[in-house]
């Protein structure tokens, strides 16, 4: 039975279908990560640098990607605004939107809490020096946090990519919503579903074992610079 | 917005919230159990604790959505038929037990050496120091990453709807495909969920606060 | 008065409720050595600081350069900051850049001077300083004594009017302190602008044109150097004094 249902993906067009999926899935995750980088970055570092009001307006953005789950702020942006707003947009488009709100958010976090992280010295000494706000991060600030900023970086990168497998709930036609397809045509084999899970399972894993790795590496080489 | 809607779906959100807790509850206690052991294993370096960085490896690794989809549909392929409710329990247990495992060692791993060492120069056993030096320490270094823990696994629950468990998410999602609206249903959602995870954040962060203090004061 | 690098007068610094600074007065005289003593907490450290705008103050008056600094105006300092150089206790290297990097970066990305002549003088300084071979060296491989000294080449490339120097030899191991001194009383023979806190007693006598004794936040005498050291006028700085030498 397994090896028949093996036999099975590997036929046809099963298997190529099943990346061509994979490929939306990180083409959402890539895109995300991206516009998220950009929003994310020049958050933090605005975050970075102030206090009282304004830092409550970025605490409340934090928050609130932070408290409310991914499925509800999915669906927000898929089916409430929309329609209470009168405009239109292609699922993919919504799911990149709304992963890099979420990304940006967490992301913001990062870099502020990293560029705060320098020691006071080095930005009294940047002072002390005569540059600006602008050249200290420039030159000293970002430099030092950037290290510290990695890991985390490649860690939200991975969830952000798990994420993604909700998207089979507002019909983006990402790696499990083929999976899904594949065994409705081959539901006379029982061990179909768990062939073609076991496979997706492969998949997420070969690209976030991957970049896991590769921060692990990363912070090694961070705590030995630090000795 | 209508009240007429959000009345009529009062008590389904009810039953869908006692049941994310419920499963929420068993799923994160069974996962601090499951990361207690394997922390355990892995700062002992116990003979198969490569077998265990796998297991976190794939656990953190692949999304929870697919864990849930492998057990509930792919191992009846092989036999193995687990009903939906357990399945959510598993899955939970199995992401949530790979995230508290790495919690409780870093903990661990952020006692002093001379910590151990002044246990090991007054004469404890591995047995009592592990109970009276560096479990106890261990735990108060993990705490906060724990308490993050706790509250990502809550939000992860949300993906049990996909195996048709009627919690909060499914109970909204539902609602939203039998009557076309969906601005009460998710604004029940988010509410529901809101109603748990912001007394739990602010309880974990004042926790955490008063812990740090405790830490610093000795 | 031409002569006088710094005024203050009646300036007054709390952190929250806890008065830091109360009624300061005195004058930095130009070209002299201006030490300030106290005891451990007595506000010398956030004294000096204000001087360059690291720390601002509640109220009073602060004239640098013959300019007048508008306590509430964080950019008050923008234009002159770089006229004033500071050495603090950590050193605090860019832990990223090279030992030239450092010193280098202020001459040319603040005074946007010429890189060959930058380059020029930055060697000069670290030759004077016993260190021209460590220019491509990253703070990391340097002991406490040499980070220190690339500290003082960093400040003192920008050619500033006044340098600050923050118990630079505080966290030095007791070998180190030496080499630091020395170089500190070689600026000193050269007639540069010079406030230094120390809790280094010979070193003082040695180099103070001017002293500045502050306990608990207050000025308690600003006297010659030679004096202060021979006949303090009052009695908390004999006591200080005593305490000092033993």
């Amino acid at each position: 039975m397994l090896t028949s249902a093996i036999n099975l993906i590997l036929a046809g067009t099963n298997l190529s279908r099943l990346i061509e999926g994979l490929g939306v899935t990180i083409e959402i995750s890539f895109l995300s990560i991206f516009f998220g980088t950009i929003l994310g970055g020049f958050l933090g570092l605005l975050w970075s640098n102030v206090t009282g009001v304004e830092r409550g307006f970025f605490r409340t953005y934090l928050e609130i990607f932070r408290i409310v789950p991914t499925i509800p702020l999915l669906f927000l942006f898929y089916y409430t605004f929309p329609r209470d707003l009168n405009f239109n947009l292609p699922a993919t488009v919504v799911s990149v939107l709304v992963f890099s709100l979420w990304f940006g958010a967490e992301f913001s976090d990062i870099v502020r809490a990293a560029v705060q992280s320098v020691a006071k010295g080095q930005k009294e000494s940047a002072y002390a020096i005569g540059l600006t706000t602008w050249q200290s991060y420039r030159y000293v600030l970002l430099p030092q946090s950037l290290v510290n900023i990695l890991p985390a970086y490649i860690n939200l990168s991975t969830r952000i990519i798990k994420t993604t497998s909700i998207l089979l709930l507002i019909s983006v036609t990402e790696v499990i919503t083929v999976g899904q397809q594949i065994i409705e045509a081959n539901s006379s084999n029982r061990a179909v579903p768990l062939v073609v899970y076991g496979l997706i399972a492969l998949f997420y894993f070969s690209i976030n074992g991957t970049l896991t790795w590769l921060s692990k590496k990363i912070e090694r080489k961070v705590v030995a610079n630090d000795r | 917005m209508s009240w007429i809607y959000i009345q009529q779906a009062i008590p389904a959100f009810i039953n869908g919230f006692f049941l994310t807790l419920k499963l929420a509850t068993i799923g994160i206690i069974g996962a601090l159990l499951l990361g207690i052991v394997v922390a355990f294993w892995l700062y002992y370096q116990v003979i198969g604790h490569h077998v265990l960085r796998l297991y976190i490896a794939v656990s953190r690794n692949t999304p929870l959505l697919i864990q849930l989809f492998f057990i509930y549909y792919g191992l009846p392929g092989i036999g193995l038929k687990i009903p939906a409710e357990q399945t959510a329990i598993l899955g939970l247990i199995f992401l949530g037990g790979s995230y508290m495992a790495d919690a409780f060692l870093g903990g661990l791993e952020a006692v002093p050496k001379i910590q151990v060492e002044s246990g090991q120069v007054v004469g404890l056993s591995t047995w009592q120091l592990a109970r009276y030096v560096i479990f106890p320490q261990g735990i108060l270094y993990s705490l906060p990453a724990i308490g993050a823990n706790i509250i990502f696994l809550i939000k992860e629950t949300s993906i049990f709807t996909v195996i048709a468990i009627p919690e909060i998410t499914n109970t909204a999602l539902d609602l939203i495909g039998q009557n076309y609206r969906s601005n009460e249903y998710l604004l029940m959602m988010v509410v529901s969920y809101a109603i748990i995870l912001i007394p739990l954040s602010l309880g974990l962060s004042w926790f955490e606060r008063r812990l740090r203090r405790v830490n610093f004061s000795n | 008065m031409t002569d006088e690098i710094i005024q203050v007068r009646h300036l007054n610094k709390k952190f929250g409720d806890k008065v830091v600074l109360t009624d300061i007065n005195l004058t930095i005289p130009k070209n002299k050595v201006t030490v300030v003593l106290g005891p451990s907490g007595s506000g010398k450290s956030t004294l000096i600081r204000t001087f360059n705008g690291l720390e601002s103050f509640d109220s009073g008056d602060l004239e640098i350069f013959g300019q007048k600094i508008d306590p509430h105006d964080k950019k008050a300092f923008a234009v002159i900051k770089h006229e004033i150089g500071m050495v603090f206790q950590s050193y605090d290297l860019f832990p990223n850049r090279t030992v030239m990097q450092n010193i280098t970066l202020g001459p040319l990305k603040v005074q946007k001077r010429n890189e060959k002549e930058v380059l020029g003088q930055a060697r000069q300084l670290l030759a004077e300083v016993g260190l021209e071979k460590f220019e491509n060296y990253y703070p990391r491989q340097l002991s406490g004594g040499q980070k220190q000294r690339v500290a003082i080449v960093r400040a003192l490339i920008l050619n500033p009017k006044l340098m600050l120097f923050d118990e630079v030899t505080a966290s030095l191991d007791p070998e180190m302190v030496r080499g630091v001194l020395e170089i500190l009383k070689q600026l000193a023979e050269q007639d540069l602008t010079m406030v230094v806190v120390t809790h280094e007693m010979n070193f003082a006598k040695q180099v103070a044109d001017k002293v500045i004794f502050l306990d608990s936040g207050e000025i308690v005498e600003e006297q010659a150097g030679q004096k202060f050291f021979q006949e303090p006028q009052t009695k908390r700085a004999r006591v200080f004094l005593e305490s000092m030498s033993f």
